[in-house]
């Protein structure tokens, strides 16, 4: 019927699947170590729209024009004002006049983002198409973009990055937007102090590892008790692990290094087993303040740097003014949808009720 | 609306954690209260989807949707109060982690840091009691007795009582009982300042008098370890996260009402 009206209720799908996210975030405002979600959302490829009949526009597709290119670090950037960059979107084939890209670990041109720490992140990022619809492989070689926007390895022309479509294509369109993924935010949070001696907290990155029925979970909650046996254990009675499997103590009367040397009478017993991890994306929640591993991914340790402090806690990093604003955005974009899904309706009860009225 | 529940968890979690504190409060100047604090935790993740639709990347991809948060304890925090002077010889305080054993007339034990006793005369003995007229439990598993007419009374750090009796000869009488505990935070507090030992605090270990880590301080009360500056920014923090949530609870009410009101 309209376009346009189903643009509009993917936006709305989209704003009330973001404010279940932003809900929970909210929910968990005084939850010990919760690191909070954040929402990514893409829009629908951009596709060519044509010109069906009647007279062609005068300038069709710019066929000669500026070709702009700069680097970002390990990234290309580049604007054209003639054709259509490429690239290879979950949902198709999306057409752009800007295009951000950089060099796989397989060798493949990908779009990036950048993580927390600045790096450049492609595991997220679409492949980039050549004119043809193919995907673009370079291997480790040099790389370089000439002014007619072809890509070179070495010195030899590999691919063209440019599309040129038909002359009746007069721009893009996308139709729409989706709930792509979410993103656990990693950033620390507020320290508390409790002075209770079996509180943790890490300051820097890291997680305690806790030995579960279902295997090792990670987790930044370091609120523990001793059990009846004297294992430090989380509150559902998983012990936290050390050297070698759980730790035990004779009584809450310990200090800790920094590190996670557990001292006892001035002895070091035992030593925390932390862990680091450096593509925390691979962690999902699993609820009740743990992380593990997602299903069929590894995760890469690199050592633990950060440091424990005792007696204290680590408190949830959601912010509440950001998370406000964040919802208030969401409300209000959501009305503005719904705004443009009542005009629709309005016109087409015209076409039903009016055209034709004498 | 999956957000009007989880903001709904968050509003009754924050009235568990207003609950709490409020009776940290009320007990300010309770003897020997420790303070208890609520734990939280987030609740079970929803996995929308786990592929990417990549052709060929085929990476699993990160799409999950929390339903809230649950409060999974109250834990206890045993941390000292101050020791008050109070120049009453039945006010007994300890400076450590031990605690004074006491029998309810049905031979029930528990288990107090509350040294405020009292004698209750029997005929003509007098024995030492709480203030609820609860047995305090000697080194011999015992009821603690003095005769008539015994003054200055005194109890030395490891909690032998001595006494001069009326022919002026000083005499030991019993030395008070002191238990302690491998996890403190596992103790179920019954009310009247006393705790019951549970599964999770393990068996009362008795502290045999030559070697006792904890010292009893005559003429001393423990004071509650409530901190009322501590407790008042909980209270700000609790009452404030029960607000931010029924916001969000207005918020998704409001954008249903619009999706209710389409259709005119």
């Amino acid at each position: 019927m309209f376009r346009g009206l189903y643009t509009a209720v993917s936006s709305m799908q989209t704003n009330q699947k973001m404010l279940d996210i932003a809900s929970n975030n909210m929910a968990n405002v005084n939850t010990t170590g919760f690191k909070k979600d954040v929402i990514i959302s893409e829009t629908f490829p951009e596709t060519l729209i044509k010109k069906i009949n009647g007279q062609l526009p005068t300038e069709a597709v710019k066929l000669d024009g500026k070709l702009e290119v700069s680097r970002d670090g390990e990234g290309f950037q580049l604007a054209t004002e003639r054709g259509f960059f490429t690239v290879n979107s979950p949902m198709g084939t999306s057409y752009s006049r800007e295009l951000k890209f950089t060099v796989d670990e397989n060798g493949y041109l990908r779009t990036y983002s950048r993580n927390i720490q600045g790096q450049i992140d492609t595991s997220e990022g679409n492949f980039v198409l050549d004119g043809q619809g193919r995907r673009i492989q370079v291997g480790n070689n040099d790389i370089d973009i000439n002014e007619t926007g072809q890509l070179m390895a070495n010195g030899a022309v590999v691919a063209d990055l440019i599309h040129r479509p038909a002359t009746n294509t007069i721009g893009t369109i996308n139709s729409g937007r989706r709930f792509e993924r979410t993103h656990i935010n990693f950033i620390q949070g507020t320290l508390d102090e409790t002075g209770n001696n079996l509180n943790f907290a890490i300051n820097g990155s890291g997680f305690f590892k806790v030995g579960t029925p279902n295997g090792e979970m990670y987790t930044r909650n370091g609120s523990f008790t001793l059990s009846q046996n004297g294992q430090i254990v989380t509150s559902e009675g998983y012990p936290l692990l050390g050297q070698n499997g759980p730790i035990t103590l004779a009584n809450t009367d310990f200090q800790l290094g920094t590190r996670g040397q557990v001292i006892a009478n001035g002895q070091v017993v035992d030593q925390f087993d932390m862990i680091n991890v450096s593509n925390v994306n691979n962690l999902d929640k699993h609820g009740q303040s743990y992380y593990v591993v997602r299903e069929g991914l590894q995760i890469e340790e690199t050592p633990f740097e950060g440091e424990i402090l005792q007696g204290f806690l680590e408190g949830s990093n959601i912010n509440p003014i950001n998370e406000m604003i964040n919802m208030i955005n969401i409300m209000r974009s959501y009305e503005s949808s719904n705004r443009v899904v009542k005009a629709y309706d309005d016109i087409l009860q015209r076409a039903a009720n009016d055209v034709g009225k004498l | 609306m999956r957000a009007l529940w989880t903001a709904a968890s968050g509003m009754k979690a924050q009235q568990l954690n207003m609950d709490t504190i409020s009776n940290n409060l009320a007990n300010v100047n309770t003897t020997s209260y420790k303070r208890q604090k609520v734990e939280f935790k987030d609740l079970l993740y929803a996995n929308l989807r786990t592929t990417n639709l990549n052709d060929g990347q085929g990476s699993p991809v990160n799409l999950q949707v929390g339903h809230g948060v649950m409060p999974v304890a109250t834990s206890r925090m045993f941390t000292t109060g101050n020791l008050e002077r109070t120049d009453n010889p039945f006010d007994m305080g300890i400076s450590g982690d031990g605690f004074f054993v006491i029998e309810d007339p049905s031979g029930n034990r528990f288990y107090t840091r509350d040294g405020n006793f009292k004698l209750s005369v029997e005929f003509d003995e007098m024995r030492l009691v709480t203030s609820d007229g609860y047995t305090v439990v000697s080194d011999f598993d015992d009821a603690i007795y003095f005769e008539e007419g015994m003054k200055d009374i005194t109890v030395n750090e490891s909690g032998l009582i001595t006494a001069e009796t009326q022919d002026g000869e000083i005499e030991e009488i019993a030395t008070i009982a002191l238990a302690k505990f491998i996890n403190n935070e596992g103790l179920e507090a019954v009310g009247k300042n006393l705790y019951k030992e549970t599964v999770a605090s393990g068996e009362p270990i008795y502290m045999e008098e030559e070697e006792r880590t904890s010292d009893i301080m005559q003429y001393y009360l423990e004071t509650s370890n409530v901190q009322i500056v501590d407790e008042m920014v909980r209270l700000i923090t609790a009452q404030r996260a029960y607000e931010i949530n029924s916001k969000t609870i207005q918020t998704a009410d409001e954008m249903l009402g619009m999706a209710n009101n389409l259709r005119r």
